[in-house]
């Protein structure tokens, strides 16, 4: 037998080998399936009632609306990511039917309650109103995810003495933003 | 000598022209639960019967085992949906074998979930054929975006 036969031999063993071993490993198959969902967008803000209607009041006297509950409630939900700011800003104070405005100082906000993961300014506290916007909420973790926050108001208007008596009506904006 | 050569080589090569002793196959219907609202849930089921077909067979004599698991959680970037809102059931099976969940509703793995257990004579070449169902619910909470994964069925000898 020359070299090349025994050669030959060992290498064709050799594999007889390895090919008993691999039929006798366990097999296994897979198949792979593609899943996807698209979530959809939301941005949104609502106001259940922007219109302030302090009815009749007299020089010197305060009101307060929503005193024992709430007045109006905002509600914001964002799910992009990212953080969301709310504003407010007082658009108008004046006297039904006459064209006399107040000043903004006249009238006070306070926030007395919220859902949400971070805490509201003028949470149980009245606030004064400003000639700009006010920052009232910046949102944190699951905010930023599409949890609903909602933000319930009391209004106090305390008319000085020497304002004149009548129906006393206020306009607010509420502004839902990606920036400060 | 040129014929032991010869008769060497063939049989070498012999061995790989044999049939796969395990064979698993799909319908290759991708699981495609298109655009949802947050706090949606939505079953994919066809038309009330299943979403995908998948069938195994075996030759090897051996019991053999129906798996499923996904290769992570559906994913958009840093943002997943929650393993558990993601679920699947096995609806139906002309098999004789063992129904590790019986027609119930389990939430997705990253570890192979047994889903059948084969009976005897179902390693003889035979075809056994699953019916498969998914459902997925989208948390109240969840940033929005394009989520995908991918599910893996395996077909093993392996407990």
């Amino acid at each position: 037998m020359n070299r090349k036969s025994i050669f030959l031999s060992l290498f064709f063993l050799a594999f007889l080998f390895l090919y008993a071993q691999e039929s006798g490993a366990l097999e296994q198959k897979i198949q792979d399936l593609t899943a996807s969902v698209e979530v959809v967008p939301v941005f949104s803000l609502s106001l259940d009632n922007p219109n302030l209607s302090f009815g009749m009041i007299g020089p010197g006297q305060t009101k307060t609306l929503g005193e024992g509950y709430y007045f109006n409630e905002v509600k914001c939900r964002s799910n992009s990511g990212r953080n969301w700011y709310l504003k407010m800003q007082l658009t108008s104070l004046q006297l039904l039917g006459k064209e006399y405005h107040l000043s903004t100082p006249s009238l006070k906000w306070k926030v007395i309650g919220n859902t949400g993961s971070a805490e509201p300014v003028g949470k149980m506290r009245f606030e004064d109103f400003s000639a700009q916007p006010i920052l009232l909420y910046a949102s944190l973790g699951d905010d930023n995810k599409g949890k609903e926050v909602a933000l319930k108001f009391q209004y106090q208007l305390a008319l000085s003495a020497d304002a004149p008596a009548g129906t006393y009506v206020g306009q607010i904006m509420f502004t839902l933003a990606e920036s400060p | 000598m040129k014929g032991i050569t010869l008769t060497l080589l063939i049989l070498l090569f012999l061995p790989f022209c044999a049939n796969a002793a395990i064979e698993i196959t799909t319908d290759h219907r991708p699981l495609t639960f298109a655009v949802m609202q947050l706090g949606e849930e939505k079953e994919l089921s066809g038309l009330g019967a299943y979403h995908n077909l998948i069938s195994c067979s075996s030759t090897n004599g051996n019991t053999w085992y129906l798996k499923i698991s996904v290769l992570q959680p559906l994913t958009a970037g840093q943002e997943a949906i929650p393993l558990e809102n993601f679920r699947w059931q096995m609806a139906w099976t002309n098999g004789t074998g063992t129904v590790t969940n019986p027609y119930q509703f389990k939430g997705f793995s990253l570890f192979p979930d047994t889903v059948y257990i084969s009976g005897p004579n179902e390693a003889t070449g035979s075809a056994v054929d699953f019916q498969f169902k998914y459902q997925l619910k989208i948390p109240e909470a969840q940033v929005s975006g394009v989520y995908s994964t991918t599910v893996r069925f395996t077909l093993t000898e392996i407990l």
